[in-house]
């Protein structure tokens, strides 16, 4: 039914998996690559750590840094530059835009 | 701040940020702020260098309001002047050079057919969460700048793939490229950690 479609090799599941190119894929393709993940344990081990390093690393950053002081007190630098009307050129520069 | 975000989305909006109205890049900063400050975070800088690049990249949207064009979302204008602060705040080329060889680490995982010659050590599934996060900021700090951001963009901020491809100015095969990079690379150095444990009795 799927034809040549679903003779996926490990190889390209893990490359697929880990560059996240899956969602310009077909449905068959698609298809070929639930097929073999659900018969290859190998490439089902390997796609649950990446997406368990992904959720991890979510969580870490999503906890941290939302220090609501050192926000505000940044807010109020950033507010303060942007209510200065752009009279004297600074000495940080734009060169990188 | 729904309706922040939805003047942000507004056409008249890149109109106000050329304008440097005031009200604009205030709304810009309070819905962007922290996103960026844990963005830099992510990207591998203390604290205080992340702060101070954060500021900066604020400072450079309200130096460069009047080119703002509009083509593209201001969120995505915001991080890609993160980018290359970042970019010049982390000069790593001796890391990338010295690190580049991920490709053929993996390519080694995989026999002539294509079939895992080396696969992935079989862990607890419980223990690998949980000792990922000890982990993971370590393997991070091996990882080049762009693949860092790649991965955090995509991972962290949940971003699209087309706006990340703008923020790093790369195609959407060369951002493949650095995810699929990162995440071995990523996985590697989490599994010579012996992080999960051995789940094989």
């Amino acid at each position: 039914m799927w034809g040549v479609e679903q003779m996926l090799s490990c190889k390209e599941v893990a490359r697929i998996v880990a560059s996240g190119e899956l969602d310009e894929y077909t449905r068959g393709r698609r298809l070929a690559l639930q097929l073999h993940l659900l018969t290859c344990r190998h490439c089902r081990q390997y796609a649950r750590q990446l997406r368990a390093i992904g959720t991890t690393a979510r969580g870490l950053w999503r906890e941290e840094s939302e220090d609501p002081s050192t926000l505000e007190r940044l807010r109020r630098t950033i507010v303060k530059d942007s209510s200065r009307p752009s009279e004297a050129p600074s000495e940080r520069g734009e060169d990188d835009l | 701040m729904t309706n922040v975000s939805a003047a942000i989305d507004d056409p008249d909006f890149a109109e106000r940020i050329r304008q440097r109205d005031a009200e604009a890049l205030q709304a810009v900063t309070g819905a962007y702020l922290a996103q960026i400050l844990r963005a830099a975070r992510g990207a591998g800088l203390d604290p205080q260098r992340a702060e101070d690049v954060t500021q900066a990249t604020f400072a450079t949207l309200i130096e460069a309001a009047p080119r703002f064009e509009g083509r593209s979302h201001v969120r995505t204008w915001l991080f890609g002047i993160l980018y290359k602060k970042i970019s010049e705040a982390r000069r790593d080329e001796h890391r990338a050079a010295q690190l580049e060889d991920i490709d053929e680490v993996v390519e080694k995982r995989f026999a002539p057919d294509g079939k895992w010659a080396q696969p992935p050590r079989p862990v607890d599934a419980r223990l690998y969460d949980a000792e990922i996060r000890g982990g993971i900021e370590e393997c991070l700090e091996g990882l080049p700048t762009k693949q860092r951001m790649a991965f955090i963009l995509r991972e962290v901020e949940e971003l699209e793939s087309n706006e990340i491809c703008k923020i790093l100015e790369v195609t959407i095969t060369n951002l493949g490229v650095l995810l699929y990079r990162a995440r071995n690379r990523l996985r590697e150095c989490l599994e010579a950690k012996g992080v999960g444990g051995r789940a094989d009795a």
